[in-house]
Protein backbone atom coordinates (compact mmCIF):
# COMPACT_ATOMS: atom_id res chain seq x y z
CA UNK A 1 0.00 0.00 0.00
CA UNK A 2 1.44 3.09 -0.77
CA UNK A 3 1.59 5.83 1.86
CA UNK A 4 1.99 9.43 0.84
CA UNK A 5 2.97 11.60 3.40
CA UNK A 6 0.81 14.83 3.93
CA UNK A 7 2.66 17.79 2.70
CA UNK A 8 3.37 19.85 6.09
CA UNK A 9 0.77 22.24 6.03
CA UNK A 10 1.70 26.04 6.26
CA UNK A 11 1.93 27.75 9.48
CA UNK A 12 -1.06 29.50 10.64
CA UNK A 13 -0.78 33.57 10.64
CA UNK A 14 -0.87 34.29 14.42
CA UNK A 15 -1.17 38.84 15.15
CA UNK A 16 -0.44 39.60 18.72
CA UNK A 17 -1.93 42.76 19.79
CA UNK A 18 -1.28 44.13 23.28
CA UNK A 19 -0.13 47.37 24.93
CA UNK A 20 2.63 46.16 26.57
CA UNK A 21 5.82 45.60 24.60
CA UNK A 22 6.89 42.71 27.28
CA UNK A 23 3.93 40.89 26.69
CA UNK A 24 4.04 40.40 22.93
CA UNK A 25 7.65 39.23 23.71
CA UNK A 26 6.24 36.77 25.86
CA UNK A 27 3.98 35.84 24.17
CA UNK A 28 5.63 35.47 20.72
CA UNK A 29 8.45 32.99 22.63
CA UNK A 30 5.91 31.17 23.64
CA UNK A 31 3.96 30.63 19.85
CA UNK A 32 7.56 30.25 18.08
CA UNK A 33 8.07 27.10 19.75
CA UNK A 34 5.05 25.42 17.97
CA UNK A 35 5.57 24.27 14.50
CA UNK A 36 1.72 25.12 13.49
CA UNK A 37 2.33 29.11 14.41
CA UNK A 38 3.32 31.99 12.61
CA UNK A 39 3.82 35.19 14.49
CA UNK A 40 3.48 37.56 11.33
CA UNK A 41 2.67 40.77 12.86
CA UNK A 42 2.06 43.15 16.12
CA UNK A 43 -0.01 45.61 17.57
CA UNK A 44 0.35 48.19 20.38
CA UNK A 45 -3.14 49.98 19.90
CA UNK A 46 -6.24 49.52 17.96
CA UNK A 47 -4.86 51.90 14.89
CA UNK A 48 -2.14 49.41 14.50
CA UNK A 49 -4.30 46.20 15.30
CA UNK A 50 -6.24 47.73 11.74
CA UNK A 51 -3.04 48.42 9.63
CA UNK A 52 -1.70 45.20 11.12
CA UNK A 53 -4.79 42.97 9.99
CA UNK A 54 -4.92 44.67 6.46
CA UNK A 55 -0.87 44.15 6.10
CA UNK A 56 -0.23 40.70 7.18
CA UNK A 57 -3.49 39.32 6.91
CA UNK A 58 -3.32 37.28 9.60
CA UNK A 59 -5.68 34.18 10.74
CA UNK A 60 -5.59 34.81 14.07
CA UNK A 61 -5.56 37.60 16.58
CA UNK A 62 -4.40 37.27 19.69
CA UNK A 63 -6.14 40.52 21.16
CA UNK A 64 -5.68 42.06 24.86
CA UNK A 65 -9.25 42.83 25.35
CA UNK A 66 -7.88 46.20 27.17
CA UNK A 67 -6.19 47.44 23.92
CA UNK A 68 -5.68 50.89 24.01
CA UNK A 69 -8.17 53.09 21.46
CA UNK A 70 -11.09 49.63 21.42
CA UNK A 71 -14.47 51.14 22.03
CA UNK A 72 -15.96 50.45 25.08
CA UNK A 73 -18.75 48.15 23.72
CA UNK A 74 -18.34 46.05 20.36
CA UNK A 75 -14.84 45.87 20.47
CA UNK A 76 -15.07 43.90 17.55
CA UNK A 77 -16.65 45.41 14.66
CA UNK A 78 -14.05 47.26 13.39
CA UNK A 79 -12.15 44.05 13.13
CA UNK A 80 -14.79 41.81 11.78
CA UNK A 81 -15.65 44.51 9.17
CA UNK A 82 -11.85 44.43 7.66
CA UNK A 83 -12.04 40.27 8.44
CA UNK A 84 -14.99 38.92 9.22
CA UNK A 85 -12.99 35.54 9.09
CA UNK A 86 -10.42 36.36 11.21
CA UNK A 87 -10.31 33.81 14.45
CA UNK A 88 -10.05 36.22 17.80
CA UNK A 89 -8.87 35.21 20.91
CA UNK A 90 -9.24 37.77 23.63
CA UNK A 91 -6.95 38.14 26.52
CA UNK A 92 -7.58 39.76 29.67
CA UNK A 93 -6.11 40.52 32.70
CA UNK A 94 -9.56 40.48 33.88
CA UNK A 95 -11.06 37.08 33.96
CA UNK A 96 -15.11 39.03 34.38
CA UNK A 97 -14.17 40.43 30.46
CA UNK A 98 -14.95 36.45 29.20
CA UNK A 99 -18.55 36.86 29.09
CA UNK A 100 -18.26 40.59 27.36
CA UNK A 101 -15.42 39.04 25.23
CA UNK A 102 -17.98 36.20 24.26
CA UNK A 103 -20.81 38.25 23.61
CA UNK A 104 -18.72 40.69 21.69
CA UNK A 105 -18.33 37.52 19.22
CA UNK A 106 -14.60 36.94 20.53
CA UNK A 107 -14.16 32.54 19.28
CA UNK A 108 -12.24 31.85 22.43
CA UNK A 109 -10.95 33.75 25.94
CA UNK A 110 -7.81 33.34 28.02
CA UNK A 111 -7.42 35.12 31.24
CA UNK A 112 -3.97 36.63 31.82
CA UNK A 113 -3.88 34.70 35.12
CA UNK A 114 -4.51 30.97 33.79
CA UNK A 115 -1.91 28.95 33.45
CA UNK A 116 0.31 29.60 29.95
CA UNK A 117 -0.75 26.56 28.25
CA UNK A 118 -4.50 27.93 28.25
CA UNK A 119 -3.19 30.32 25.57
CA UNK A 120 -1.67 27.10 23.15
CA UNK A 121 -5.23 25.59 23.97
CA UNK A 122 -6.76 28.08 22.79
CA UNK A 123 -4.61 28.51 20.18
CA UNK A 124 -5.10 24.78 18.74
CA UNK A 125 -8.58 25.45 19.90
CA UNK A 126 -9.48 28.05 16.62
CA UNK A 127 -6.04 26.47 14.45
CA UNK A 128 -8.72 24.03 13.40
CA UNK A 129 -11.49 26.63 12.43
CA UNK A 130 -8.58 28.39 10.52
CA UNK B 1 -51.10 101.27 59.81
CA UNK B 2 -48.21 99.20 59.25
CA UNK B 3 -48.02 95.06 60.53
CA UNK B 4 -45.66 95.89 62.82
CA UNK B 5 -47.45 98.73 64.81
CA UNK B 6 -50.40 96.27 65.06
CA UNK B 7 -50.82 95.34 68.96
CA UNK B 8 -51.01 91.31 68.61
CA UNK B 9 -52.21 89.04 70.77
CA UNK B 10 -50.98 85.54 71.05
CA UNK B 11 -54.71 84.47 71.19
CA UNK B 12 -55.01 85.94 67.64
CA UNK B 13 -52.52 83.57 66.60
CA UNK B 14 -53.45 80.39 67.52
CA UNK B 15 -55.13 79.51 64.80
CA UNK B 16 -52.13 80.29 62.50
CA UNK B 17 -49.80 78.19 65.17
CA UNK B 18 -51.72 75.01 65.18
CA UNK B 19 -51.46 74.86 61.46
CA UNK B 20 -48.34 74.78 61.34
CA UNK B 21 -46.61 71.32 61.86
CA UNK B 22 -43.19 72.61 63.61
CA UNK B 23 -43.70 72.81 67.33
CA UNK B 24 -44.67 76.32 68.64
CA UNK B 25 -44.03 77.51 71.97
CA UNK B 26 -44.31 80.56 73.71
CA UNK B 27 -42.89 80.98 77.35
CA UNK B 28 -42.24 84.11 80.11
CA UNK B 29 -39.26 85.53 81.62
CA UNK B 30 -38.81 82.66 84.39
CA UNK B 31 -39.28 80.14 81.36
CA UNK B 32 -42.65 78.79 82.37
CA UNK B 33 -44.43 77.28 78.99
CA UNK B 34 -47.30 79.90 78.29
CA UNK B 35 -48.24 78.24 75.04
CA UNK B 36 -47.78 75.08 73.24
CA UNK B 37 -49.34 74.19 69.69
CA UNK B 38 -50.92 71.11 68.34
CA UNK B 39 -47.37 70.73 66.42
CA UNK B 40 -45.64 70.64 69.89
CA UNK B 41 -48.26 68.60 71.44
CA UNK B 42 -47.49 65.41 68.66
CA UNK B 43 -44.12 66.15 68.93
CA UNK B 44 -43.32 66.49 72.67
CA UNK B 45 -46.46 63.73 73.57
CA UNK B 46 -47.65 66.40 76.13
CA UNK B 47 -50.81 67.61 76.41
CA UNK B 48 -51.33 71.50 76.71
CA UNK B 49 -52.80 71.43 80.46
CA UNK B 50 -49.67 69.09 81.65
CA UNK B 51 -47.25 71.92 79.89
CA UNK B 52 -49.19 74.97 80.58
CA UNK B 53 -47.26 77.27 83.75
CA UNK B 54 -44.31 74.61 83.96
CA UNK B 55 -40.77 75.28 83.57
CA UNK B 56 -39.26 74.92 80.16
CA UNK B 57 -36.60 72.27 81.07
CA UNK B 58 -39.27 69.72 81.15
CA UNK B 59 -39.09 69.72 77.39
CA UNK B 60 -34.97 69.42 77.56
CA UNK B 61 -32.66 66.33 78.04
CA UNK B 62 -31.30 67.10 81.84
CA UNK B 63 -28.02 67.45 80.83
CA UNK B 64 -28.19 70.25 78.30
CA UNK B 65 -30.66 72.15 81.31
CA UNK B 66 -27.80 74.28 82.55
CA UNK B 67 -25.97 74.92 79.06
CA UNK B 68 -29.44 76.28 77.88
CA UNK B 69 -29.88 78.10 80.54
CA UNK B 70 -27.16 80.41 79.91
CA UNK B 71 -27.88 80.69 76.39
CA UNK B 72 -30.93 81.77 77.36
CA UNK B 73 -29.94 84.70 79.40
CA UNK B 74 -27.49 85.66 76.35
CA UNK B 75 -30.44 85.70 74.07
CA UNK B 76 -32.87 87.62 76.29
CA UNK B 77 -29.97 90.00 77.64
CA UNK B 78 -28.75 90.63 73.74
CA UNK B 79 -30.06 93.51 71.26
CA UNK B 80 -31.18 90.64 68.91
CA UNK B 81 -34.65 89.70 68.26
CA UNK B 82 -34.50 86.72 66.60
CA UNK B 83 -32.48 83.50 65.50
CA UNK B 84 -33.46 81.99 62.41
CA UNK B 85 -33.47 77.91 62.29
CA UNK B 86 -30.17 76.36 60.92
CA UNK B 87 -28.27 79.33 61.90
CA UNK B 88 -27.28 77.55 65.43
CA UNK B 89 -25.91 73.78 65.67
CA UNK B 90 -28.85 71.15 66.41
CA UNK B 91 -30.04 71.26 69.76
CA UNK B 92 -32.21 68.15 71.42
CA UNK B 93 -35.30 68.52 73.01
CA UNK B 94 -36.86 65.14 75.37
CA UNK B 95 -40.29 64.21 74.64
CA UNK B 96 -42.67 62.68 77.01
CA UNK B 97 -41.79 59.21 77.49
CA UNK B 98 -37.86 60.24 78.13
CA UNK B 99 -37.21 59.85 74.18
CA UNK B 100 -34.49 62.76 73.20
CA UNK B 101 -34.64 64.09 69.68
CA UNK B 102 -32.64 66.11 67.14
CA UNK B 103 -33.98 69.32 66.28
CA UNK B 104 -33.78 72.94 64.91
CA UNK B 105 -34.95 75.85 66.46
CA UNK B 106 -35.48 79.44 65.73
CA UNK B 107 -36.73 81.85 68.46
CA UNK B 108 -37.82 85.26 68.79
CA UNK B 109 -38.77 87.34 71.80
CA UNK B 110 -41.73 90.03 71.93
CA UNK B 111 -42.02 92.89 73.79
CA UNK B 112 -44.95 93.42 75.45
CA UNK B 113 -46.29 96.12 78.07
CA UNK B 114 -44.99 94.44 81.43
CA UNK B 115 -42.74 91.18 80.47
CA UNK B 116 -40.98 89.86 77.48
CA UNK B 117 -42.50 86.80 75.60
CA UNK B 118 -40.62 84.74 74.15
CA UNK B 119 -41.36 82.07 71.27
CA UNK B 120 -39.61 78.83 69.75
CA UNK B 121 -40.53 77.21 66.69
CA UNK B 122 -38.73 73.94 66.80
CA UNK B 123 -38.78 71.19 64.41
CA UNK B 124 -37.74 67.15 64.97
CA UNK B 125 -35.28 66.56 62.19
CA UNK B 126 -34.38 62.67 63.92
CA UNK B 127 -35.58 61.68 60.27
CA UNK B 128 -33.60 63.87 57.99
CA UNK B 129 -30.52 63.29 60.22
CA UNK B 130 -31.09 59.49 59.94
CA UNK B 131 -31.33 59.87 56.28
CA UNK B 132 -28.44 62.64 55.91
CA UNK B 133 -26.35 59.85 58.41
CA UNK B 134 -27.60 57.41 55.67
CA UNK B 135 -26.28 59.21 52.59
CA UNK B 136 -23.45 60.26 54.02
CA UNK B 137 -22.41 56.01 55.18
CA UNK B 138 -23.23 55.57 51.23
CA UNK B 139 -21.02 57.98 50.22
CA UNK B 140 -17.98 56.96 52.00
CA UNK B 141 -18.93 53.05 51.09
CA UNK B 142 -18.93 54.32 47.14
CA UNK B 143 -15.40 56.16 47.92
CA UNK B 144 -14.20 52.80 49.26
CA UNK B 145 -15.29 51.14 46.48
CA UNK B 146 -14.40 53.33 44.02
CA UNK B 147 -11.19 53.14 45.32
CA UNK B 148 -10.85 49.40 45.93
CA UNK B 149 -11.50 48.92 41.89
CA UNK B 150 -9.45 51.71 40.89
CA UNK B 151 -6.32 48.89 43.01
CA UNK B 152 -7.77 46.46 41.15
CA UNK B 153 -7.18 47.95 38.01
CA UNK B 154 -3.89 49.06 39.09
CA UNK B 155 -2.57 45.35 39.86
CA UNK B 156 -4.29 43.94 36.47
CA UNK B 157 -2.65 47.10 34.59
CA UNK B 158 0.79 46.30 36.68
CA UNK B 159 1.05 43.35 38.16
CA UNK B 160 -0.91 40.39 36.29
CA UNK B 161 0.49 41.86 32.79
CA UNK B 162 4.23 41.15 34.08
CA UNK B 163 3.10 37.75 36.08
CA UNK B 164 1.54 37.05 32.79
CA UNK B 165 4.89 37.19 30.54
CA UNK B 166 6.89 35.87 33.32
CA UNK B 167 5.03 32.94 33.51
CA UNK B 168 4.59 32.56 29.94
CA UNK B 169 8.75 32.80 29.72
CA UNK B 170 9.29 30.56 32.55
CA UNK B 171 6.86 27.46 30.64
CA UNK B 172 9.22 27.62 27.52
CA UNK B 173 12.59 28.78 28.87
CA UNK B 174 14.06 24.83 29.81
CA UNK B 175 12.96 23.81 25.65
CA UNK B 176 14.84 27.31 24.79
CA UNK B 177 17.74 26.38 26.77
CA UNK B 178 18.48 22.50 25.55
CA UNK B 179 18.18 23.66 21.84
CA UNK B 180 20.21 27.09 22.08
CA UNK B 181 21.39 28.03 25.66
CA UNK B 182 23.15 31.57 24.21
CA UNK B 183 19.27 32.49 23.94
CA UNK B 184 17.90 30.66 26.99
CA UNK B 185 20.50 32.88 29.63
CA UNK B 186 19.13 36.22 27.45
CA UNK B 187 15.61 34.71 28.40
CA UNK B 188 16.48 34.16 31.52
CA UNK B 189 17.72 37.72 32.19
CA UNK B 190 14.43 38.82 30.86
CA UNK B 191 12.55 36.77 33.66
CA UNK B 192 14.93 38.35 36.22
CA UNK B 193 13.94 41.72 35.05
CA UNK B 194 10.46 40.71 35.15
CA UNK B 195 10.18 39.51 38.50
CA UNK B 196 11.46 41.85 39.65
CA UNK B 197 9.62 44.27 38.32
CA UNK B 198 6.66 42.56 39.74
CA UNK B 199 8.30 43.21 42.98
CA UNK B 200 8.54 46.64 42.64
CA UNK B 201 5.19 47.04 41.05
CA UNK B 202 3.53 45.06 44.30
CA UNK B 203 5.73 47.68 46.69
CA UNK B 204 4.21 50.30 44.98
CA UNK B 205 0.24 49.21 45.31
CA UNK B 206 0.91 48.18 48.64
CA UNK B 207 1.64 52.07 49.38
CA UNK B 208 -1.76 52.80 47.93
CA UNK B 209 -3.14 50.31 50.49
CA UNK B 210 -1.28 51.83 53.62
CA UNK B 211 -1.06 55.64 52.84
CA UNK B 212 0.87 56.16 55.91
CA UNK B 213 3.88 54.24 54.49
CA UNK B 214 4.04 57.29 52.12
CA UNK B 215 4.53 59.77 55.01
CA UNK B 216 7.18 57.70 56.44
CA UNK B 217 9.39 56.70 53.82
CA UNK B 218 12.27 58.03 52.53
CA UNK B 219 11.43 60.30 49.21
CA UNK B 220 14.79 59.43 47.57
CA UNK B 221 13.83 55.89 48.50
CA UNK B 222 10.43 56.16 47.22
CA UNK B 223 11.03 57.50 43.87
CA UNK B 224 13.56 54.52 42.95
CA UNK B 225 11.04 52.35 43.58
CA UNK B 226 8.17 53.71 41.39
CA UNK B 227 10.87 54.73 38.77
CA UNK B 228 11.48 50.53 38.89
CA UNK B 229 7.72 49.99 38.97
CA UNK B 230 6.92 52.36 35.83
CA UNK B 231 10.18 50.71 34.16
CA UNK B 232 8.93 47.51 34.26
CA UNK B 233 5.03 48.69 33.26
CA UNK B 234 6.47 50.06 30.29
CA UNK B 235 9.86 48.99 29.43
CA UNK B 236 11.04 52.52 29.51
CA UNK B 237 14.62 53.35 31.26
CA UNK B 238 14.00 55.46 34.06
CA UNK B 239 17.22 56.90 35.62
CA UNK B 240 17.25 58.88 39.24
CA UNK B 241 19.06 60.97 40.50
CA UNK B 242 18.99 62.53 44.26
CA UNK B 243 21.29 65.52 45.08
CA UNK B 244 21.57 66.77 48.95
CA UNK B 245 19.50 64.84 51.48
CA UNK B 246 16.94 66.72 53.96
CA UNK B 247 14.18 65.50 56.27
CA UNK B 248 10.97 66.96 53.99
CA UNK B 249 7.15 67.12 56.16
CA UNK B 250 5.23 64.13 55.43
CA UNK B 251 2.79 66.69 53.20
CA UNK B 252 5.44 67.44 51.16
CA UNK B 253 6.59 64.38 50.45
CA UNK B 254 3.69 63.08 49.95
CA UNK B 255 2.89 65.60 47.13
CA UNK B 256 6.25 65.40 45.72
CA UNK B 257 5.76 61.44 45.48
CA UNK B 258 2.07 62.02 44.16
CA UNK B 259 3.52 64.50 41.23
CA UNK B 260 5.94 61.97 39.88
CA UNK B 261 3.96 59.26 40.23
CA UNK B 262 1.67 61.21 37.86
CA UNK B 263 4.05 62.68 35.45
CA UNK B 264 5.66 58.93 35.25
CA UNK B 265 2.30 57.30 34.52
CA UNK B 266 2.06 59.76 31.52
CA UNK B 267 5.17 58.52 30.37
CA UNK B 268 4.20 55.23 30.37
CA UNK B 269 1.03 55.66 29.16
CA UNK B 270 0.93 58.19 26.27
CA UNK B 271 4.74 59.59 25.80
CA UNK B 272 6.27 56.17 24.22
CA UNK B 273 9.50 57.21 25.57
CA UNK B 274 12.43 54.80 25.82
CA UNK B 275 14.37 56.68 28.01
CA UNK B 276 12.78 58.97 31.55
CA UNK B 277 14.84 60.50 34.19
CA UNK B 278 13.71 61.50 37.70
CA UNK B 279 15.99 63.91 39.68
CA UNK B 280 15.45 65.31 42.86
CA UNK B 281 17.33 68.39 44.34
CA UNK B 282 17.44 69.17 47.92
CA UNK B 283 19.74 72.23 49.58
CA UNK B 284 19.51 71.70 53.31
CA UNK B 285 20.89 74.74 54.49
CA UNK B 286 19.54 77.15 56.60
CA UNK B 287 16.15 77.00 53.92
CA UNK B 288 15.25 74.18 52.45
CA UNK B 289 14.46 73.99 49.05
CA UNK B 290 13.51 71.01 46.76
CA UNK B 291 13.24 70.51 42.88
CA UNK B 292 11.50 67.48 41.71
CA UNK B 293 12.26 66.99 37.57
CA UNK B 294 10.26 64.35 36.00
CA UNK B 295 11.89 64.30 31.73
CA UNK B 296 11.34 61.86 29.10
CA UNK B 297 12.29 61.22 25.48
CA UNK B 298 8.45 60.85 24.05
CA UNK B 299 6.44 62.20 21.99
CA UNK B 300 5.72 64.93 23.90
CA UNK B 301 2.83 67.15 23.32
CA UNK B 302 1.48 70.87 22.04
CA UNK B 303 1.23 72.70 26.21
CA UNK B 304 -1.43 75.16 24.52
CA UNK B 305 -3.76 73.12 23.06
CA UNK B 306 -3.41 70.00 24.91
CA UNK B 307 -6.78 69.21 27.32
CA UNK B 308 -5.30 69.40 31.16
CA UNK B 309 -7.38 66.64 33.00
CA UNK B 310 -6.42 64.42 30.12
CA UNK B 311 -3.22 63.86 31.07
CA UNK B 312 -3.64 64.83 34.81
CA UNK B 313 -1.99 68.46 34.66
CA UNK B 314 -4.13 70.06 36.74
CA UNK B 315 -4.26 67.27 39.26
CA UNK B 316 -0.55 67.71 39.27
CA UNK B 317 -1.17 71.65 39.79
CA UNK B 318 -3.32 71.18 42.69
CA UNK B 319 -0.94 69.14 44.29
CA UNK B 320 2.14 71.40 43.75
CA UNK B 321 0.46 74.52 44.78
CA UNK B 322 -1.02 72.91 47.97
CA UNK B 323 2.40 72.72 49.33
CA UNK B 324 3.05 76.29 47.57
CA UNK B 325 5.61 74.86 44.95
CA UNK B 326 5.32 76.04 41.20
CA UNK B 327 5.16 73.22 38.75
CA UNK B 328 6.31 73.85 35.43
CA UNK B 329 5.48 71.73 32.50
CA UNK B 330 7.62 71.91 29.00
CA UNK B 331 6.82 69.93 26.18
CA UNK B 332 6.48 70.44 22.30
CA UNK B 333 5.73 67.54 19.65
CA UNK B 334 8.16 65.61 19.33
CA UNK B 335 10.79 66.85 21.76
CA UNK B 336 9.76 64.60 24.64
CA UNK B 337 8.43 66.85 28.20
CA UNK B 338 9.73 67.90 31.06
CA UNK B 339 7.69 68.40 34.46
CA UNK B 340 9.39 70.67 37.01
CA UNK B 341 8.37 71.57 40.69
CA UNK B 342 10.03 73.90 42.52
CA UNK B 343 9.29 74.52 46.38
CA UNK B 344 11.45 77.26 47.66
CA UNK B 345 13.14 77.75 50.46
CA UNK B 346 10.79 78.25 53.97
CA UNK B 347 11.64 81.42 53.97
CA UNK B 348 11.57 83.16 50.52
CA UNK B 349 8.18 84.53 49.43
CA UNK B 350 8.37 83.40 45.01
Amino acid sequence: MLMLSPATPAPVRVLLADDQPKVRSALRLLIEQEMAFDVVDEAGAADELVRGILNSAPHIVLLDWELPGLPDAHKLDAVRLIAPHVQVIALSGQPEARVAALADGADAFVSKSDPPDSVLRALYFVHDKV
Amino acid sequence: MTFSAVQLDLSDLTDLFNVIVDAVIAFDQQQRILYFNQGAEAIFGYAPQDVLGQHLDMLLPARFIEAHRHHFQDFSQSPVASRPMGERRPIYGRARDDREFPAEAAITKLQREHDTVSIVVMRDITERKRVEDELRAQAEQLAVAAERSRLARDLHDAVTQTLFSASLIADVLPRIWERNPVEGKKRLEELRQLSRGALAEMRTLLLELRPAALMEANLAELLKQLAASIASRARVRVDVRVEGQAELPPDVKVSLYRIAQEALNNVAKHSGATEASVTLVVAADANTSVQLTVADNGSGFDTRISKPTHIGLDIMRERAAAINAHLNVTSQPGQGTTVQVALPAAGDNN
